[in-house]
């Protein structure tokens, strides 16, 4: 008998007209590792819901079918032993977190579930060293990076001893270094402890190889259930953006196998008996860096030092760029090492306490920020932020009514830019993520900014929005905007940015083109770039590592 | 704006029921008595006592918030009160409201309503320097879960309240808002939207938050507790003083010694027989957790027994 079985699952959400899970039938056996992904809004996150009964329990609604842990429908299960089965994990760590405290935090499910004194002590010592974090057993939650939150958030589930886990981009807010070490922990639990992980991610090339089974939702639907493998290959049958990009070199460039990891892929480089030697042509491809032709110094940053308040640390620390029209440049750097620092006194919000910024030659220093706003739009990490009004277009036209400026044509040129016509009269809070996402954007760009300051704007966002968000930039950056783009998406930025920045410790150490920054980089290489390393230097971008697979004229099998 | 900080610190190792006790009759009495030297007590008491939690650096921040607040009250008395027989400054006559008349006895009114206002607010200051809020939640969610759990989340979401309004005016100031605008209108303006932002994430986070509770089982049926609170003798003691305390406000309210005569002109300090007798020993009563945190501190034999 399978651990949990869907039959003919269809679910509509109260007031909604259709529905978010149609027909869904599914078995997961225990000790599975499940992926599931599909679009943003496309029932992935309602399924998980669905599995651990808080659909409809918590949400209401209207469902039909029926879901059975052991056999037993989920509903008939008492509510605090459920709990102890399934645990749950939610993408950000901040919403989840109740106790103050991390010890406290970590026993409060089994508090909720009855487990005994003893037995909490016993559980909280072990679930701690199990992930190594004894030592923030005195620490405040609120102290906590996102990391470390993401992680006593597991332990407290952990610590509730589930058969099954149940994770929403539980790596969603983390920066790369921390959700690698969250994803391994996964990993561990699976195949050590036999835990069934049922998993719903957008970074897949850190988690594709991890599945036993990838699941695809798509408009409520399930619409393939497939190893890995052969899930790639179906995939790349309907051209689906949902690949990892190693999967999708190796079978766009022939090849029957399909690597999954940069190990494997290596594998089949040496197995090909490839050598960058008996290329006929460089990969690397100078013109495609992108930036228009026209170029004129926009931005000036001259030794800039800023330090918070109570803090005796500068966070940001004798910082020099410049940056001309139509660069397309991202900051890269470990969480906490001064990126949003930076962008944020660039647009006057933070004032340096040292140095001089210069906007189209004119120091910034005694300009407000709304005086700069005209000149320079930021797109904080939250959408919501910036979502307030009533329909769509009010909230675009905002920046404008907001200066007197008469709101018309622009604001309906803006949206058929970021193609949210069809949902100018609906309220930006019912939208989904991504487009809320765009609606944001879109109130950014109403007043033409020339230089456009980006903090994360690809967290949360699937592989479809990612190429939209791509595409926009590009097209923003040959009209001649500058865009300076905070971001721990290094497949975004090979594919995307012209020049990358390192921030580290509140310093730049490393400023230039993107093949001189990422290429061999340790930790900042995109994907084939480490597929290549040894073989052939600076393959960057997708299409470069095509071009040399197939301009090397290899069988690829 | 996030107030307790574990320093292991005497007062912070008392039973939740003793700082329940302890806080809360020093603010009944803050509400029920009026008399200028009595609340001029309390608030010696609490100064000292918010000293021995190591708040007094955070307190100097917490009493300037607040101190719009208490000239308001200060000024608006005797800007509308029409009592009191003494006159210090009159005023032209104004449409509505009349002529604005200052007498002494309203003034020291105002003066009294914002000490008892700034004893309320130190209260409520020492509470969170000396209550753990997961002590707090473990003792009380035995007795009303709901609740309990509701006030946790609402006093835990205020220091990211406070996050979130500096990071939307941020966004707002980027889009072209000014703060900054003369007017009492201008400002109104400004600020709306970010006050509705803040409201409107406030309750999708309200909603996440529910959400992740109910998936860890929280009100699913009976819950066990991590810790057991051990009820040692200085929380005997400080239940007991608090008690002494109550019980002598009662007195002190019984026997009309706990108000004070401002209007029409003011009374003799102490009018009632035996007043500041009761007074002095209300003060003893609540003293009582600050002599211990000395004997704890420096009387070896006394740690040792309580």
């Amino acid at each position: 008998m399978a651990l949990l079985e869907v039959e003919n699952l269809t679910y509509y959400y109260g007031g909604a007209g259709s529905a978010a899970l149609s027909g869904v039938n599914l078995e997961i056996n225990a000790g599975e590792f499940v992926l599931l992904v599909g679009r943003s809004g496309g029932g992935k996150s309602t399924l998980l819901r669905a599995l651990s009964g808080l659909v409809p329990d918590f949400y209401g609604g209207t469902i039909a079918g029926t879901v059975r842990y052991l056999g037993k429908s989920v509903q008939e299960w008492d509510k605090g032993k459920l709990a102890g089965e399934m645990g749950f994990i939610f993408q950000d760590p901040e919403q989840q977190l109740v106790m103050t405290g991390v010890e406290r935090e970590i026993a409060f499910g089994m508090e909720n579930t009855a487990v005994s004194p003893g037995e909490m002590k016993r559980r909280v010592a072990e679930v701690m060293h199990f992930l190594n974090i004894s030592h923030l057993k005195r620490r405040n939650t609120f102290d906590l990076s996102g990391g470390q939150k993401q992680l006593v958030v597991l332990a407290s589930v952990l610590a509730m001893q589930p058969k099954v886990l149940l994770l929403d981009e539980p790596t969603s807010q983390l920066d790369p270094v921390a959700a690698e070490e969250f994803l391994n922990n996964i990993r561990k639990l699976n195949e050590e402890l036999g835990l069934t992980v049922v998993l719903v991610e957008q970074r897949l090339e850190r988690c594709l190889h991890l599945a036993h089974r990838v699941l695809v939702i798509d408009e409520g639907r399930l619409v393939s259930d497939f190893p890995p493998g052969r899930a790639v290959k179906w995939e790349l049958k309907r051209n689906s953006a949902f690949l990892p990009p190693l999967p999708r070199l190796f079978a766009a460039a022939g090849s029957a196998a399909v690597p999954l990891t940069v190990g494997e892929g290596r594998n089949k480089l040496r197995a090909m008996g490839f050598s960058g030697a008996d290329c006929p042509v460089k990969a690397v491809t100078p013109e495609a860096n992108n930036k228009c032709c026209r170029a004129e110094k926009l931005l000036e940053v001259k030794n800039v030092f800023y330090t918070y308040p109570g803090s005796r640390e500068p966070a940001v620390e004798g910082v020099d760029m410049a940056v001309e029209n139509g660069e397309f440049i991202a900051v890269i750097g470990e969480n906490g090492g001064g990126k949003s620092t930076l962008l944020k006194t660039i647009c006057g919000l933070l004032r340096p306490q040292r140095g001089k910024i210069s906007i189209c030659g004119e120091d910034i220093s005694k300009k407000s920020v709304q005086e700069l706003a005209g000149t320079v739009g930021y797109l904080s990490q939250n959408p919501n932020d910036y979502l307030f009004h009533d329909t769509v277009w009010e909230e675009v036209a905002f920046g404008l009514t907001v200066r007197g400026i008469k709101a018309g044509d622009t604001v309906e040129e803006i949206l058929e830019k970021l193609r949210l016509t069809g949902v100018k009269d609906i309220n930006p809070r019912d939208l989904s993520g991504g487009e809320r996402q765009r609606v944001a954007l879109a109130s950014v760009l109403v007043l033409k900014p020339r230089l456009l300051l980006l903090d994360e704007p690809t967290r949360g966002l699937d592989a479809y929005l990612k190429e939209e968000l791509g595409s926009l930039l590009l097209s923003l950056v040959a009209e001649g905007v500058s865009v300076i783009m905070v971001t721990h998406d290094i497949e975004f930025i090979a594919e995307y940015a012209g020049r990358v920045m390192i921030v580290f410790d509140g310093e730049v150490v490393a400023d230039g083109d993107k093949r001189q920054v990422l290429n061999n980089s340790l930790y900042y290489a995109p994907q084939v770039n480490k597929l290549f390393r040894g073989f052939y230097e600076g393959v960057i971008t997708f299409q470069e590592a095509l071009n040399l697979l197939k301009r090397c004229n290899y069988e690829v099998d | 704006m996030y107030s307790y900080q574990d320093k292991k610190l005497f007062l912070q190792t008392l039973h939740p029921a003793a700082v329940l006790a302890h806080t809360g009759v020093m603010f009944f009495l803050s509400l029920t008595c009026s008399h200028p030297v009595f609340l001029l007590l309390l608030y010696i008491i609490l100064l000292l006592e918010v000293k021995l939690v190591d708040g007094l650096p955070a307190y100097k921040n917490c009493v300037l918030f607040s101190i719009i607040m208490l000239v308001m009250i200060i000024l608006i008395n005797p800007l509308f009160g029409r009592l009191g027989s003494t006159v210090l400054w009159s005023g032209p006559v104004l449409p509505v409201t009349g002529r604005i008349v200052f007498t002494l006895e309203a003034v020291l009114y105002g003066i009294n309503m914002g000490m008892r206002l700034l004893v309320v607010i130190t209260v409520f200051f020492l509470y969170n320097r000396m209550m753990n809020p997961d002590r707090a939640f473990s003792f009380l969610a035995r007795y009303a879960p709901g609740s309990v759990m509701l006030i946790t989340l609402a006093t835990r979401l205020v220091p990211y309240l406070a996050v979130q309004f500096k990071n939307i005016k941020e966004v707002q100031q980027t889009r072209g808002v000014e703060f900054d605008c003369p007017g009492i209108t201008g400002k109104i303006k400004s600020y709306y939207p970010l006050l509705k932002v803040l409201l409107l994430s406030s309750l999708e986070n309200a909603f996440n938050i529910a959400e992740a509770i109910q998936s860890r089982g929280y009100g699913s049926g009976p819950r066990s507790y991590y810790t057991r609170e051990k009820f040692r003798p200085r929380d005997v003691i400080v239940l007991a003083a608090s008690g002494g305390a109550l019980l002598g406000g009662m007195v002190l309210m019984a026997g009309g010694g706990a108000e004070f005569q401002f209007y029409p002109q003011l009374g003799p300090l102490f009018a009632a027989p035996g007043q500041p007798v009761v007074m002095i020993m209300i003060g003893v009563f609540l003293m009582l957790p600050a002599f211990l945190n000395w004997g704890w501190q420096y009387w070896p034999y006394l740690k040792w027994r309580i």
